[in-house]
């Protein structure tokens, strides 16, 4: 049943008709145009209490987080909440997300993935916002760049070997501890953690070529 | 004992905040000391991103958005101050250096800003009594000459001597001021410098026929008297502008500190009522169990790993030998964790005990909880057998 109230849910998303309608009207409604300006200068814009850059910024990573919570949460009104919890601490605390937390995109995926866990696991979350700190090459501000790399990560994932990436899987979505793990797939608990340090090592270097 | 080692695969476990309690600190103690360390951890939440990417793209609804922005709105800040780059102030004569005029500074809206920071952290509007302004040091020379078209001290004493013999210009009197608000500039300020106030009547004579060096000097002299008297005024001024200012502040604290304190006297007070129905001797307890079961001795405890707070209250517990007592122990997870003390305790005559907020350390997470009996003071390490053993509810 909630399979089934979670596919009528997205399947009404991507298919009503109005919803890009509403979105466009929204936009202009709320937000300037800001489509070229960059992630540093929209904070800096957003320290300053501009709600059109905030609502700027909430378009441009939106899908982002909200996808990543979504793959975690498995609910969509949970991941709404996770979405709207993320972008109120960047509109409450914008001076701590300042630009050396390295790419927007990158920084609010991972922020995204913490708070899920957090929210499956019925904690507090474990990590203030500004102590997560990473340190990314990539700059997915502009759509068609944040498509891109989106697309060729999908590419590299898909080429992992399958126990490394099930593996990652399962503790970077599910949640699931090395022990957890371990007692799930019956690997012993050091494979489990070398599995996860090497795929993420291909995964680096995949990138990065 | 030798210092435990915390591989990249640690590092990695850490940052997909899969450890926890002791490993997590040892982690946290590491991050602390080691650069190399952190920026490991940040190459990896890199590539934790990079993983995360892989995700199918999902809009969220529509709706979402608005629900945010008007979050947002309901959250609203005010734009900091402009800062003096700023293109409303560029477009106005830019003067290099700032002449001190206390006439302007006689505003009291330029004094309130004077104790005013700009700051890009500034927090919500709502506690801002005063509208915030330009801070006064940087006061440009083009508003003191719109504000005040009278010439201050300073330029005054930049005038030269020609000038000054000119029979046509009047030194200022006490009457050029008289349209000034009498707050700002209270007569008796006046009244405690007359001397000074008769030097500014002008005369022809005091600067051509009778004028003398030692003349000049008293002149000096009462002149810088005179415009002492306007300084002292514009401090004064300054003085009640910014105490004017103070007051609205504390009143605000003042109030948002009775707020606090009458919210934190309830949550004390209430506190107070749980901590007494749990521990008073009069409290009346009863344990429900099947109508035909016996009474067996029994154990509750509620634990919050993070905060390292812990309840215990145990029923129809057997009285205990003298200079024995019971101890509660808090069993961690994980193989080869050691049993943690978390309270003794001695049942009353009914058989119930309670243990409320023992001294515990913080973030360990139980496996289980265990009773046993031991010497008076409590043990360190629990004595077998263990009488009451948990199971998580």
């Amino acid at each position: 049943m909630e399979e089934a109230d979670y596919k009528f849910r997205k399947n009404t998303l991507r298919a009503h008709p109005g919803s890009s309608a509403v979105r466009s009207a929204s936009r202009e409604a709320n937000a300037a145009p800001m489509d070229g300006i960059n992630d540093a200068a929209l904070l800096n814009l957003i320290a300053r209490g501009d709600e059109a850059a905030m609502a700027s910024l909430f378009d441009r990573y939106s899908r982002v987080v909200y996808s990543v919570s979504l793959r975690v949460l498995r609910d969509p009104a949970a991941a709404e909440d996770v979405l709207q919890d993320v972008f109120m601490q960047i509109w409450r605390k914008p001076d701590a997300m300042a630009a050396n937390r390295g790419s927007m995109g990158a920084w609010l995926a991972v922020v995204a993935r913490n708070r899920s866990i957090d929210t499956i696991r019925r904690r507090k979350p474990t990590d203030a916002v500004e102590d997560v700190v990473l340190v990314s090459s990539t700059d997915i501000a502009a759509e068609s760049e944040r498509n891109g790399l989106m697309e060729r990560a999908r590419q590299v994932i898909a080429l992992l070997p399958l126990d490394q990436r099930k593996t990652l899987e399962m503790a970077f979505f599910d949640g699931l501890t090395h022990s957890e793990i371990a007692e799930t797939t019956g690997d012993p608990l050091g494979t489990v953690k070398t599995r996860i340090r090497t795929a993420l090592l291909v995964l680096r270097k995949a990138m990065q070529s | 004992m030798s210092e435990p080692t915390i591989t990249a695969e640690d590092l990695t476990l850490y940052a997909l905040q899969l450890l926890e309690g002791e490993e997590a600190e040892q982690v946290d103690l590491l991050l602390h000391s080691s650069s190399e360390a952190r920026e490991e951890l940040a190459r990896i939440r890199g590539d934790l991103s990079l993983f995360a990417m892989g995700t199918e793209l999902q809009a969220p609804n529509p709706l979402t958005r608005q629900r945010f922005l008007k979050q947002v709105a309901r959250e609203r800040r005010t734009a900091p101050v402009t800062l003096p780059d700023a293109p409303e102030q560029k477009s106005r004569p830019a003067v290099p250096t700032y002449v001190p005029d206390p006439l302007p500074t006689a505003d009291p809206r330029d004094l309130a800003g004077a104790s005013w920071t700009p700051s890009r952290e500034r927090p919500f509007a709502v506690d801002n009594a005063v509208a915030p302004v330009a801070p006064v040091a940087p006061i440009p020379a083009w508003r003191s000459e719109q504000s005040v078209d009278r010439p201050s001290p300073q330029r005054i004493a930049r005038e030269d001597a020609p000038a000054r013999t000119d029979p046509t210009r009047l030194e200022p009197t006490r009457s050029d001021y008289g349209s000034l608000p009498a707050t700002s500039f209270p007569d008796e300020l006046f009244q405690d410098e007359d001397h000074g106030r008769d030097k500014f009547v002008p005369t022809n004579f005091a600067f051509t026929s009778f004028e003398t060096s030692e003349e000049k000097q008293t002149e000096g002299t009462s002149r810088w008297f005179a415009w002492t008297g306007w300084a002292v005024a514009a401090v004064l001024a300054a003085a009640g502008a910014f105490a004017v200012r103070q007051n609205f502040a504390l009143r605000r604290q003042v109030a948002f500190g009775t707020e606090r304190a009458s919210q934190a006297e309830a949550s004390a007070a209430r506190a107070q009522l749980v901590m007494q129905t749990i521990q008073s001797g009069a409290t009346q307890r009863f344990v429900l169990a099947k109508t035909d079961a016996a009474p067996v001795p029994s154990g509750r405890v509620a634990y919050l790993p993070e905060r390292g707070t812990l309840i215990f209250q145990g029923s129809n517990l057997e009285p205990l030998a003298p200079y024995k007592t019971y101890e509660l122990w808090l069993i961690p997870t994980g193989e080869g964790k050691q049993p943690v003390p978390a309270g003794t305790f001695k049942p009353d005559v009914r058989g119930y005990a309670s243990v409320v907020l023992p001294q515990m350390p913080k973030g360990i997470v139980a496996g289980n909880f265990g009773v046993t009996i031991e010497d008076e003071g409590g043990a360190s390490a629990p004595t077998l057998p263990i009488l009451l053993i948990g199971q998580q509810s």
